[in-house]
């Protein structure tokens, strides 16, 4: 019989409380990592290895838009490689106005010379969608989702912007699968097509416009320095550009999220309190049933050590059991239901939704702490349990 | 029925252990009831602001003033659609949802609007609290009352900037009963239109129609012309549709979140329970040869549970109406901060209590059953 050997046994002896606990846990580890993969999904953290990218806009709102020959300008700047303008259309397939996902006019020319270490299409459908002045190129989970193809007919329609004949009509040339980056605002269920189609379909007043410019710093270029130089250059003018990075810019269109993400990390740790609440609590009723026998081995001889790490073993192999299967769980659980149902029902507020990478060792951490906190009275109660003369257990 | 004095004594008797459980059930119904307060705060604030005559007229097709653009001839169209007696008034805005940094260096989207001479008329709650009214045609501002401190420069005698080197003076703060006004920054129409270069178009076009007016004529009247392209919202229905992208979102994952920690909150007040009827296991077993019936014992198994978790629910309910001072700030539809607080009611904390004794319930049924069927023989075996 060894140590670990009691911790078990102990554990089986009390098998519904055990049972118990553990549902209470997998329960709260299944919300914990819920919350973890809420998080992540509008958390633009800096991506790793991500090109040199900046973004210039209007400086007081991403909502105006740019005249288009900031387009040129921009590129003309020393410091800039490649510059691609863009526009958030803003549109949604008739008759599914609530499958919401993200759409952009670009200009065909230049938009692999910046996106083309993010977006991989094939040879083949790259020279078809250039070709094609209605050609759109989609994301492999777009076309999951809506069942497109290879020269399939697309028709959007878009609030923002309206077109006075029929409804802007599409035809599927190509789809891009992303490249392993972690850049969080450009997913897998996109849409792109040429700006000149979205131009001329436009009334007059309107035409020559573009939401961003997109580019990418030369060889050597600091990032950071070039978008100064960018905002220079439009600091007189009429309309007033920011330029950010990658990073920046990705933060603004999450930037709604801000408060949430603050309240739900301050639920995760709430939930941290409530599960060592419980957990402890099963361990007290547990330490304060067997008194007598932590008082016997104390007699026999035993140390402070076996003594307070049989009551930790049992917390910790608890806390640790119910990690496991909530992790479980959650994996299966967001991965089969919860993602399809988030990406599926609202695509641009969530463009991925996925447990993290980080969450089996976030739960892991979480479970052990449980664990420590939970344990620490209880054990100090074991600790201090003595026999008294007649063999039983002391008051 | 065991006498209530039982019960209670049962309650506190056993007072470390259930001390834990009780913790756990008040942190749970605090989630519960902060997370409730919180959506009702933003539901709140959204459906205050709508007039119950006020009309808005807005491009077709955009849901929010942002994203809406109206051209001079669309908006003298409208005006002219409008006149038709006494007791209208109208006031054509821009909106737009700037970027300001806040006081840490993060920028914050907030909503600008652009407001004309009849603006004010038209939300009659309006009151400055603070400063003064901008006058007209200047580069003066008044904010809300819920940005005031928020970002860098909102407070009187403050300066923000729509345009670099532009600065705009704020002269004053402004309160309208609670409502997503108070979340916006108001300045001159023509002087925000010029900051960004939009000069000559419009957002929306608000108005009260004349009494001789009917609604639905006028609305049939401005969708119908095919030149402008233009959708009437009464008030009300418009911000009933701001409210539609975020709060259910809110309300669906409060909802999920909450029952989830409440389901493992009872898990663990069952726990406490299980373990309180197995020690009294001899205690049960005297009360049934004393000549209580079964349920007599199982009720007051479950009161206990019941009392136990709706203590701690009300418990954590009322911790929650702590919370009020704090301010959230959500971005509704316009992509600009909502800022709100959290909205306490005493349904709130009603639903809270009622949430943690149905825990309660739930929890000690199981254990309620066991001691139920302890037999008078056990209680003469037990030691």
């Amino acid at each position: 019989m060894t140590l670990a050997g009691l911790v078990v046994k102990n554990l089986a002896r009390g098998r519904s409380r055990t049972a118990l606990t553990v549902a209470a846990i997998v329960t709260f580890v299944f919300v914990f990592v819920f919350l973890q993969t809420l998080i992540a999904s509008w958390d633009a953290s800096a991506p790793e290895g991500a090109a040199p990218r900046v973004y210039t806009r209007q400086r007081a709102t991403l909502m105006v838009k740019l005249p288009r020959r900031y387009a040129d300008e921009v590129r003309a700047v020393p410091g800039v490689r490649a510059g691609c303008p863009l526009v958030w259309f803003g549109g949604h397939v008739p008759g599914r106005e609530r499958q919401r996902f993200a759409n952009f006019a670009v200009e065909a020319q230049t938009f692999f010379d910046v996106f083309g270490d993010l977006i991989e299409v094939s040879e083949g459908e790259r020279r078809a969608w250039a070709e094609d002045r209605q050609g759109a190129l989609i994301g492999e989970e777009l076309a999951q989702q809506f069942g497109w193809r290879v020269g399939d007919r697309v028709f959007l329609e878009s609030g923002l912007h309206p077109n006075t004949a029929p409804p802007w009509s599409f035809t599927v040339r190509g789809v891009y699968r992303l490249r392993p980056v972690r850049v969080r605002a450009w997913g897998p269920n996109q849409l792109f097509f040429h700006y000149d189609y979205l131009n001329q379909g436009l009334p007059p007043a309107r035409r020559d416009e573009i939401g961003f410019v997109a580019s990418v710093a030369a060889d050597g270029v600091d990032p950071a320095a070039l978008g100064a130089a960018i905002d220079a250059r439009f600091a007189d003018r009429g309309v007033q550009t920011l330029t950010q990075d990658e990073f920046a810019f990705q933060r603004g269109f999450f930037s709604w999220a801000s408060a949430i993400l603050t309240t739900l990390r301050l639920v995760s740790a709430l939930l941290l309190g409530i599960m060592a609440l419980v957990l402890g609590n099963a361990v007290a009723l547990g330490v304060r049933e067997r008194r007598g026998e932590y008082a016997l081995l104390h007699a026999l001889g035993f140390g402070a050590g076996p003594i307070a790490g049989l009551v930790v073993g049992e917390a910790m192999a608890v806390a640790l059991l119910g990690g496991a299967l909530g992790l479980g769980l959650a994996l299966f659980v967001i991965d089969r239901v919860l993602g399809p149902l988030f990406v599926g029902g609202a695509g641009a507020l969530f463009p991925r939704f996925e447990v993290p990478g980080s969450a089996a060792l976030a739960v892991a951490a979480f479970a052990a702490a449980t664990g420590a906190v939970a344990s620490a009275l209880p054990a100090r109660a074991a600790l201090r349990a003595r026999l008294a003369r007649d063999g039983r257990p002391a008051r | 029925m065991l006498p209530i004095a039982y019960v209670w004594r049962s309650l506190v008797r056993r007072r470390a252990g259930h001390l834990a459980a009780c913790l756990g059930v008040a942190l749970a119904a605090l989630v519960l009831s902060a997370a409730a307060m919180l959506v009702d705060g933003v539901a709140e604030a959204l459906r205050a602001t709508g007039q119950p005559d006020g009309v808005v007229v807005l491009a077709r097709g955009v849901t929010n003033e942002v994203q809406s653009s109206l051209a001079e001839d669309a908006v003298a169209f409208v005006a002219g659609e409008a006149k038709a007696g006494p007791g209208g008034a109208a006031a054509a805005e821009y909106a737009m949802v700037v970027a300001m940094p806040r006081p840490d260096g993060a920028l914050s989207n907030v909503f600008v609007r652009g407001t004309g001479d009849g603006s004010a008329a038209l939300r009659p709650a309006l009151r400055v609290l603070e400063g003064r009214a901008p006058r007209p045609g200047t580069d003066e501002v008044m904010i809300g009352r819920r940005l005031r401190g928020r970002l860098r420069g909102f407070e009187p005698g403050g300066a923000i900037e729509v345009r670099q080197g532009r600065p705009l003076a704020v002269v004053g703060v402004f309160g309208d009963g609670g409502s997503a006004y108070e979340s916006e920054v108001w300045a001159d129409r023509d002087v925000l239109r010029a900051a960004l270069g939009r000069e000559g178009t419009f957002s929306s076009l608000r108005l009260r129609l004349p009494a001789a007016l009917d609604y639905d004529r006028f609305r049939r009247a401005v969708e119908q012309d095919k030149r402008h392209g233009l959708r009437v919202w009464r008030e009300a229905d418009y911000y009933d549709e701001q409210t539609r992208s975020v709060v259910p979102l809110l309300r669906a994952l409060s909802l999920f979140v909450s029952t989830l920690i409440g389901a493992g909150a009872a898990l663990g007040a069952m726990v406490t329970m299980h373990a309180s009827v197995e020690a009294r296991g001899r205690e049960f077993g005297l009360l049934r040869a004393l000549g209580f019936p079964r349920r007599a014992v199982l009720s007051s198994v479950l009161l206990e549970s019941v009392l136990l978790a709706a203590g701690s629910g009300a418990a954590g309910g009322l911790l929650a109406l702590a919370l009020g001072p704090m301010r959230f700030s959500v971005v509704a539809e316009t992509w600009s901060e909502l800022v709100f607080a959290l909205h306490p009611s005493a349904s709130a904390f009603l639903r809270a209590t009622l949430v943690s004794a149905l825990m309660g319930l739930l929890g000690g049924l199981a254990p309620a059953l066991r001691a139920a069927r302890v037999s008078p023989l056990e209680a003469l075996r037990l030691d």
